[in-house]
This record gives C-alpha cells, sequence and structure tokens, in this order.
C-alpha cells in the first residue's frame, strides 16, 4: 500500500479527529498529523480531513464560525489547486458555509438527534474518494447529527446532478435532505462532504467495514 | 451608541422543521384555531461604538451578509435604536 501524508484538522469542539486520525494511521498505517485550526498554511499534506464534532458549540449555525478559523483559508486555497478535502459530518457542513460544497444544512425533519447505522447508496465511483467501491454499492454507515437536512434550490439540485455531483444518497431518508443526498462532491471532484461517518466502520470489531474504502480510495488514486 | 436588533429567519421557501414542531406543540395547548403558521428564528443584538446611522446600517448589512445569515437558507432584517 501506497504511504500518503494526512492532515486532520482540530476546531474547539471536534470529536471524531482522534477516530479519524486513529483509522488513517493505526488500521491504514499511513502518515498522519494532526492540524490546528489557528495554523494558517496547510503543507505537506496529500489530504485534508474534516472531522466530525461540534466545532464552537455550533453556535449560530454548524460550521458557520469554523469557516472563518485562520486555516480555512489555506483549505479553500489548497482545495483550489486540486488537493483533496474530505469533510465528514461537522466536516461537511463547515465546507457548505465555506463556499467549497453548495447548499445548506437544515435541522433534521424530525427535530431530533439521530444517531444510527443507515443504508446509502453510491451513485458515483468515479471519485477520488470512491474508485473501489461497486457501481451502485449499498454501504451500511453510521450517522450521528441535528443538522444533516441537506438543502439546495431546484436549480442548483438539476446542477448537482448534471455534473455528477451527487455521490451517496440514502435508502430510506433519515432527515428531510433533498434529493435523499448524504453526501456530495464539488464540480472538479476533488472535494467530499458527507454526513455518515466512515472513520466509525472500518475496523471488523465495528459492525461495519463498509466506510473503510473511502479512505483506501484516496490512498490508491493518489 | 447605537444597538442593532438583528432579525435572522428561514426563507419562506425553505421547510422549517423547528417551526413546525412548535406549531404542533401550540396545537396541543388546543391553540389550533388561533395558529396559522409558526416559524423559529433567530434575534441578534449588537452594542455598536459609532453613532453615524448610515454608516452603521452598511456595517451590519455586511455582518448579516458575511456571517450572521447563510443567503443559501435565511433571510435577515434589522432595526437601529439610539442607547446610551
Amino acid at each position: 500500500m501506497k504511504f500518503l501524508r494526512f492532515g486532520v484538522v482540530v476546531f474547539p469542539g471536534s470529536n471524531c479527529d482522534h477516530d479519524c486520525f486513529y483509522v488513517l494511521s493505526n488500521v491504514l498505517k499511513q502518515d498522519v498529523k494532526y492540524i490546528w485550526h489557528k495554523e494558517i498554511e496547510v503543507r505537506d499534506v496529500d489530504c485534508i480531513v474534516l472531522p466530525g464534532g461540534f466545532s464552537y458549540g455550533d453556535y449560530l449555525r454548524t460550521g458557520a464560525i469554523a469557516r472563518f478559523s485562520p486555516i480555512m483559508q489555506g483549505i479553500i486555497n489548497f482545495a483550489n489547486k486540486g488537493g483533496l478535502v474530505i469533510g465528514i459530518c461537522n466536516g461537511f457542513q463547515i465546507l457548505l458555509e465555506a463556499g467549497l460544497l453548495p447548499g445548506a444544512m437544515l435541522c433534521n425533519k424530525n427535530v431530533h438527534f439521530i444517531c444510527k447505522h443507515v443504508y446509502v447508496k453510491l451513485l458515483n465511483k468515479n471519485t477520488p474518494f470512491t474508485n473501489l467501491y461497486k457501481k451502485d454499492e449499498v454501504l451500511k454507515i453510521p450517522i450521528a447529527h441535528n443538522e444533516g437536512n441537506y438543502y439546495i434550490d431546484e436549480k442548483g439540485l438539476e446542477t448537482l446532478k448534471e455534473n455528477n455531483q451527487i455521490v451517496f444518497q440514502y435508502c430510506d431518508n433519515p432527515n428531510g435532505a433533498v434529493d435523499n443526498i448524504a453526501g456530495i462532491v464539488n464540480k472538479e471532484g476533488n472535494v467530499l462532504g458527507m454526513m455518515p461517518h466512515p472513520e466509525r466502520c472500518s475496523e471488523k470489531e465495528l459492525d461495519s467495514q463498509d466506510g473503510l474504502f473511502i479512505f483506501k480510495s484516496i490512498i490508491g488514486g493518489i | 451608541m447605537l444597538k442593532a436588533n438583528i432579525y435572522v429567519t428561514l426563507r419562506k421557501t425553505v421547510v422549517d422543521p423547528q417551526g413546525l414542531a412548535v406549531k404542533n406543540a401550540l396545537k396541543s395547548l388546543d391553540y389550533e384555531q388561533e395558529v396559522e403558521e409558526v416559524r423559529v428564528g433567530k434575534l441578534i443584538d449588537i452594542k455598536l461604538n459609532m453613532s453615524d446611522r448610515k454608516k452603521a446600517k452598511q456595517i451590519i448589512d455586511q455582518m448579516c451578509k458575511k456571517l450572521l445569515s447563510n443567503p443559501t437558507i435565511e433571510d435577515y432584517s434589522f432595526t437601529l435604536e439610539e442607547v446610551e
């Protein structure tokens, strides 16, 4: 297996940073470092991970304050140069607020925090994050969020469809997301945002290993 | 000194799950006849170190666009008042 350099960004309130670090370093034997949100440059990494959690206590809107952390300008520059960025759960919400991905998150339709395993269908395997999956594969993967009700207007949804930007769709929509969307990429395909947590299902002890292929795809693809 | 009272609400075209939940709670309190719609929003108060209303209006408008609201899903409005 190849050896890549991953940077896991830590915001005040991130809580899946250690899980991501563990999967990449202990399970996949990659070179991983934490990047504190106050750093201003992204240096010596091949892929940035924005982990889940409650950055800044979800104050104002999820991801709204984290989006203005000093590191974010560095991440925007890194992404604009084609660098790989994956945002998981709160990381996805931060990518939306930063404008690296289109749309926004609303409160779940049932106004509950939802924490359970769900099934999501793979719609696009031609991304650096999903190339090791089979076409139309269904993944068993956990979600844990209060604001995962993805919203985009009709015109935006059309654009997502035209460019094959919808990567994952819920089989049974848990939160009211438009078009059952669970994960999308940007038009260029180098930035992925997803609400489900692949780092929580990357070892056989954890019921499902379906998330591991996302990280393996990244490693195999660069 | 000026104080801005900023109201941030979900756009009319966006479904408001919290508003619907509050509406249902009011319904269970027997206010079904009286309540047509509920929308939940945010109120943000900002005290400004300035007295020029025109400038204050511009600055608050910029703050709303950059951070206080998300234009994809939210609208905002604000009033300015004199405070001591």
